[in-house]
């Protein structure tokens, strides 16, 4: 069966700052990385490794320079008008930052039915209401904090409202950049739950990137280590960590030990279903 | 008891002052426009009727404020030249506002070459101060209601454009915007979802400011004879009648130069109350 995200040699080089002197930075370095339907693949390294960049690209906010990412089949670079649709309405994203990722100005039901959009472009008021409530309640929140504004709301809350627009098309893949990296311990475990519970009910696939080993390793069924806008080594996420066969891995972990040693922690509030 | 809240009496009496401002500023505004829109159906006298043996009565002795050279009554020409200064600025303002809001989203949202055409020519209308291009309009179309509303609206434009240029520019910046693409909206759908509610409250503040400085301009305009044309009353030239009499009757140069600055003070703190009232940053970063 042919993996639901499939990236292939994926390059991107940032231009130079300044006086364009040099060649710039290289932020992607032929990446290439697959993530199968239904399955949790995470992505790891340390800021600056071109996590951020990578997603970017993957949902068509920049191009790259050179690559191809294809969702269930279809090139998301080339994709345009009925195709382009359907690609945005198969793969949302949930931002680092709640607090930046939710318009201020805007009232929580319409930005979590902004992406409907995609979905049935003539959906009355009332429906898209409907479908927003009970969203809502699928990610633990109640239908009348529709009616308020972001402000209003706890940074997991916020992340909540953020991961219920992005369910909103049912899609299939949900890229995640360090969804739970601005939030505290106990709140950050509360949205990994969720995470998992909707990637469990839904059969979701989840790209989430982070810097955090122990948040992947208690998550991920798969796990790929980015260093310097390469891939140095990708695998089933219990192997890569017990035997890993890349220096930077072995460094990522050493440097991460006492964090690893918290994921048996983490691992106690996640409920942890497998 | 207040010991343990020392600051207490004076955060309370800053607060206090701060919302004064807004108060202040909107009795003010709200009172002249309440007098400039009774002009429209009432005044004293007929502002335009000449009475030449009332002329220069000092004030109460005819009528409230005193007559002038051609024994006009002032009260009832300060309300209609109160009313006349208004609607330019109004006017001029609004139209200087939407169009450089509108030049401002767009050069920011389309960045490159046309952002840099738009906002050169931004600097250009800029360079030139607004009697000066209205001299230059007036040339051109003449003088009236119409010249001034245009020269004033003109050198509103670019002021709005920055503004709106700059605030479209950092909201854009913001993860909702990507969210809003990757929702499938197009550009012009995000400028008016999420650019325009996000700026709006700026270029309130801003309008309200203008409104000030606009009236002040068109004061500067009827002075010189540019603005809207006799006998209908304005309080430029009001002021430049009173030159001549300045020893001899005083209160026809009084009387306009404190409706003026009462204008003008009442649309500055109108707008820095609602600068503090709008400015809450609503959007908290996390």
């Amino acid at each position: 069966m042919s993996p639901l995200l499939d990236i292939r040699g994926l390059s991107k080089r940032h231009p130079p700052r300044g006086f364009g002197r040099g060649a710039g930075v290289l932020a992607l370095d032929d990446i290439s990385l697959t993530v199968e339907a239904g399955s949790i693949h995470g992505l790891v390294g340390e800021s600056g490794s071109g996590k951020s960049t990578l997603a970017r690209i993957v949902m068509g906010f920049d191009r790259p320079d050179s690559g191809t990412v294809l969702l269930g089949g279809v090139d998301v670079q080339s994709a345009s008008g009925e195709a382009l649709t359907k690609v945005r309405r198969q793969m949302q994203m949930v931002f680092q930052d709640p607090g930046g990722s939710l318009d201020p100005r805007q009232r929580i039901w319409k930005t979590v039915a902004e992406p409907m959009g995609l979905l049935e472009p003539r959906l009355a008021r009332l429906q898209r209401r409907e479908k927003v409530d009970a969203l809502l309640a699928s990610v633990g929140l109640q239908p009348a904090d529709g009616d308020r504004f972001p402000h209003e709301f706890s940074g997991g809350q916020r992340q909540r409202i953020a991961i219920a627009r992005a369910l909103s098309t049912n899609a299939s893949l949900i890229i995640a950049d360090e969804p739970t990296s601005a939030l505290d311990l106990i709140v950050q475990a509360q949205v990994l739950n969720l995470l998992m519970d909707l990637q469990e009910t839904r059969g979701l696939a989840i790209l989430f990137i982070s810097h955090d080993l122990a948040v992947v390793a208690a998550l991920a069924d798969t796990v790929s280590i980015l260093h310097r806008g390469r891939i140095v080594e990708t695998g089933r996420t219990g192997e890569v960590f017990a035997r890993p066969q890349s220096a930077v891995t072995a460094a990522l972990l050493e440097q991460d030990a006492v964090s690893l040693a918290s994921t048996d922690q983490l691992k106690e509030k996640i409920h942890y279903p497998r | 008891m207040s010991a343990a809240v020392p600051s207490m009496p004076g955060t309370r009496r800053f607060a206090l002052l701060r919302h004064g401002r807004l108060l202040t500023g909107a009795i003010l505004t709200g009172a002249l426009v309440a007098v400039a829109l009774l002009s429209l159906l009432w005044t004293p006298e007929v502002p335009t009727r000449l009475r030449i043996l009332a002329k220069l009565k000092p004030p109460l002795s005819e009528g409230l404020l005193g007559t002038d050279q051609l024994g006009r009554d002032i009260l009832s020409l300060l309300m209609v030249g109160t009313a006349n200064s208004l609607s330019i600025a109004v006017a001029a303002v609004v139209l200087g506002a939407a169009t450089g809001t509108l030049i401002g989203i767009v050069a920011a949202m389309r960045r490159g070459a046309l952002d840099a055409l738009l906002m050169r020519m931004m600097d250009a209308v800029f360079a030139f101060p607004p009697i000066l291009s209205a001299m230059m309009l007036s040339a051109l179309l003449g003088s009236g209601r119409l010249n001034a509303t245009v020269a004033i609206g003109l050198f509103t434009v670019p002021v709005f454009a920055r503004l709106a240029r700059a605030d479209t520019k950092r909201i854009l910046r913001r993860d909702y915007i990507l969210a809003a693409r990757g929702a499938g909206k197009n550009a012009a759908r995000i400028a008016v979802d999420h650019v325009l509610p996000n700026i709006a409250g700026a270029i309130l503040v801003q309008v309200t400011i203008q409104l000030g400085l606009a009236i002040l301009t068109e004061s500067g305009l009827g002075f010189l004879g540019l603005s809207i044309s006799p006998p209908a009353p304005s309080l430029g030239r009001m002021l430049a009648d009173a030159q001549t009499y300045l020893t001899l009757a005083p209160w026809m140069a009084l009387a306009p130069g404190i409706t003026i600055a009462l204008i003008v003070a009442g649309f500055n703190l109108l707008g820095d109350g609602l600068r503090d009232r709008l400015d809450v940053r609503r959007d908290v970063s996390a």
